[in-house]
C-alpha cells in the first residue's frame, strides 16, 4: 500500500514541461500574462477549505498531527522574472511546514515558450502526498488557464484580495501624531522659486495655494482622507533671488471621525506629508531640520 | 504590438500601469510617491508566536511598511513586514506578507498603450499569502498601491491609470473588528 502510494506521489510530482501559448512581448505582456493565470489557478484553490498540519515527523497515532492541524496558507511568490512559487501548508513558529510546492518556470525556445513544472518539497503521509488533490488541480488549472491566458477570468483573485481588506482595528496607540492640531516648523535655506519648485514635487493632492507663501494639500483623493487638509506656510518674509534662511510650518488639523481606523490613517498620511517636505528640502538644503510642535526636535 | 493589460480592474492583486506625461525625472517622482505612500500606511502591533528554546511564546510585532531599492529591472520594492521588539530594520525584511515593486517603462515599451503619454511606471504584487480564503494584509496593500498610483499621479501634469484596483473606499478599514492574528 506505502509502497504504490510512494510511486503515485513520485508519478504526480514529477518534473513535466509543456509548451505554452504566451503573448509576446514576456516582459510587457507574457510575464503579466503568465502571472495571472498562477494567481487566478491559486486563487480560486485558495478559497476551497483545505487543512494542513504543521507536525512533521513519525506520528505513529496522529495525535501530533491533529493537534497541529489547521486551515492551510498558501504562498504565490514571483522568483525573478520568468519563474513563480506556489506553495500550501501550515504557517508554524519553526517556520513554513510545507504539504508541497509547485515551482513554474517559463523558457524561451525556438518553437516559442515552454513552462517546465517542478516539485521543491512534498510532504506525505503513508507514501501519500498530503492535499495531492490541491496540487493536481493547481496543476491543471494553469495548464488550461495558459492555453488562452489573455481570456483568464479574474474573479477569484478580485474576490480573494477584497475579501481580505476588512482590516482589524488598529491600536489608536499606532497613531503617529497623536496630538491635534499638530505643527511642524521647517528651517531651511531656500529661494522662492526652489520653495515652489519643491510643493510641485510633494505627491498629494494640492488643494490650493492661497498666494505666494501657503500652500494647503488635501490627505487623500477620496472618503474621509479627501476633506482632511494640511498647510504649509512660510512664516518668515518670501526670499527673492538669493537662497537665505526661512521658516516653514505645516499644520493639520484633524477633524476626527471617530471610527479609530479611519482617523489612524489620516494622522499617519499627516506624518508622512511632515516626512516628504522634510526629506524634499534636505534634498535641496542638507542642513534643513523639523522641529514638531508639541513634542520634541526630530 | 501590445494592445492589452492583463489585469483585474478590481483586484489589488493585478499589476497597475500608470501612464504619465510631464514629468522630467520619472525616477524619482515614483521613489518620492513610493516612500510617502508608504509612509501612509498605519503601522500596527499584533502578537505572533515565536519559538524560545522548546517552548512558544506571544511576542509583540509591529507591522510596517518597509522599502528598499530594488535590483535589476525593479526600482522600487515595498513589503509589509513584521518585526520584533529591537530588531534592525534589515532583521525585519525578510519577514513580511507581501511584496510589491515598481518599475518605470523603458524607452519603447508598452507602444500602443502609452501613445499619448510619455512616461508610465508598472506596478506588480509578487509575492503574497492567502489564508482562510483571503489575501494577508490585504486593506495595507490596497492603501498603498491607492496612494502611490495617486500620489504620482498628481506629480504629471496628465496621467491614468491601466489594470488593477487603484481607488479607495473607506469601508474597507472602518467597522473591521479586532481579529485574531497568527504567523
Amino acid at each position: 500500500m506505502g509502497l504504490s502510494n510512494r510511486l503515485a506521489t513520485k508519478v504526480r510530482t514529477s518534473a513535466k514541461t509543456i509548451p505554452v501559448n504566451i503573448p509576446q512581448p514576456w516582459e510587457e505582456i507574457g510575464e503579466l500574462a503568465a502571472a495571472s493565470v498562477i494567481r487566478a489557478a491559486a486563487c480560486t484553490l485558495a478559497q476551497t477549505k483545505l487543512t494542513s498540519s504543521g507536525f512533521r515527523g513519525n506520528d505513529f497515532l496522529g495525535i501530533n498531527t491533529s493537534r497541529s492541524s489547521g486551515n492551510s496558507v498558501w504562498w504565490i511568490e514571483q522568483g525573478d522574472d520568468t519563474s513563480w512559487t506556489v506553495s500550501l501548508g501550515q504557517a508554524t513558529v519553526a517556520g513554513r511546514a510545507y504539504d508541497w510546492q509547485l515551482h513554474c518556470s517559463f523558457a524561451a525556445s525556438a518553437a516559442g515558450h515552454t513552462l517546465e513544472f517542478t516539485t521543491p518539497a512534498v510532504a506525505t503521509k503513508d507514501g501519500t502526498q498530503l492535499n495531492k488533490g490541491a496540487y493536481g488541480e493547481l496543476r491543471s488549472l494553469i495548464t488550461t488557464g495558459l492555453s488562452d491566458p489573455l481570456r483568464i477570468s479574474g474573479e477569484a483573485e478580485t474576490e480573494v484580495s477584497q475579501q481580505g481588506t476588512s482590516l482589524r482595528r488598529i491600536d489608536a496607540s499606532s497613531r503617529r501624531a497623536a496630538d491635534h492640531p499638530s505643527t511642524l516648523q521647517f528651517s531651511t535655506v531656500a529661494t522662492a522659486a526652489e520653495l515652489t519648485a519643491l510643493a510641485g514635487r510633494v505627491p498629494f493632492l494640492l488643494a490650493r495655494r492661497d498666494d505666494a507663501v501657503s500652500w494647503v494639500w488635501a490627505l487623500g483623493w477620496s472618503g474621509n482622507l479627501a476633506s482632511q487638509h494640511a498647510r504649509l506656510t512660510l512664516v518668515e518674509p518670501l526670499p527673492l533671488s538669493s537662497p537665505v534662511p526661512v521658516a516653514l510650518e505645516l499644520t493639520c488639523e484633524l477633524a476626527l471621525t471617530g471610527h479609530v481606523n479611519t482617523d489612524v490613517i489620516a494622522s499617519q498620511r499627516a506624518a508622512a506629508l511632515g516626512d516628504v517636505i522634510l526629506t524634499l528640502l534636505r534634498q535641496l538644503d542638507p542642513q534643513a531640520t523639523v522641529t514638531q510642535t508639541p513634542g520634541g526636535a526630530r | 504590438m501590445t494592445t492589452t493589460f492583463p489585469a483585474a480592474e478590481h483586484s489589488s492583486l493585478s499589476p497597475v500601469l500608470i501612464r504619465l506625461n510631464g514629468l522630467d525625472n520619472v525616477v524619482a517622482a515614483a521613489t518620492t510617491a513610493w516612500n510617502a505612500a508608504s509612509g501612509s500606511v498605519p503601522t500596527t502591533s499584533l502578537q505572533i508566536g515565536v519559538r524560545q528554546g522548546r517552548q512558544t511564546v506571544n511576542v509583540q510585532h509591529t507591522r510596517q511598511m518597509m522599502t528598499a531599492a530594488g535590483s535589476g529591472t525593479r526600482e522600487l520594492v515595498a513589503r509589509l513586514c513584521d518585526r520584533r521588539p529591537g530588531e534592525t530594520p534589515s532583521d525585519g525584511w525578510p519577514r513580511f506578507r507581501w511584496q510589491v515593486t515598481a518599475h518605470v517603462v523603458p524607452p519603447g515599451g508598452y507602444q500602443e498603450l502609452l501613445e499619448g503619454y510619455s512616461s508610465a511606471v508598472r506596478l506588480d504584487v509578487r509575492d503574497f499569502r492567502v489564508s482562510n480564503g483571503r489575501v494577508d494584509s490585504a486593506a495595507e496593500l490596497a492603501l498603498f498601491r491607492h496612494l502611490f498610483a495617486r500620489g504620482l499621479q498628481v506629480l504629471a501634469s496628465s496621467s491614468d491609470t491601466l489594470g488593477g484596483q487603484a481607488g479607495w473606499d473607506d469601508d474597507w478599514w472602518r467597522g473591521a473588528d479586532e481579529a485574531t492574528v497568527t504567523a
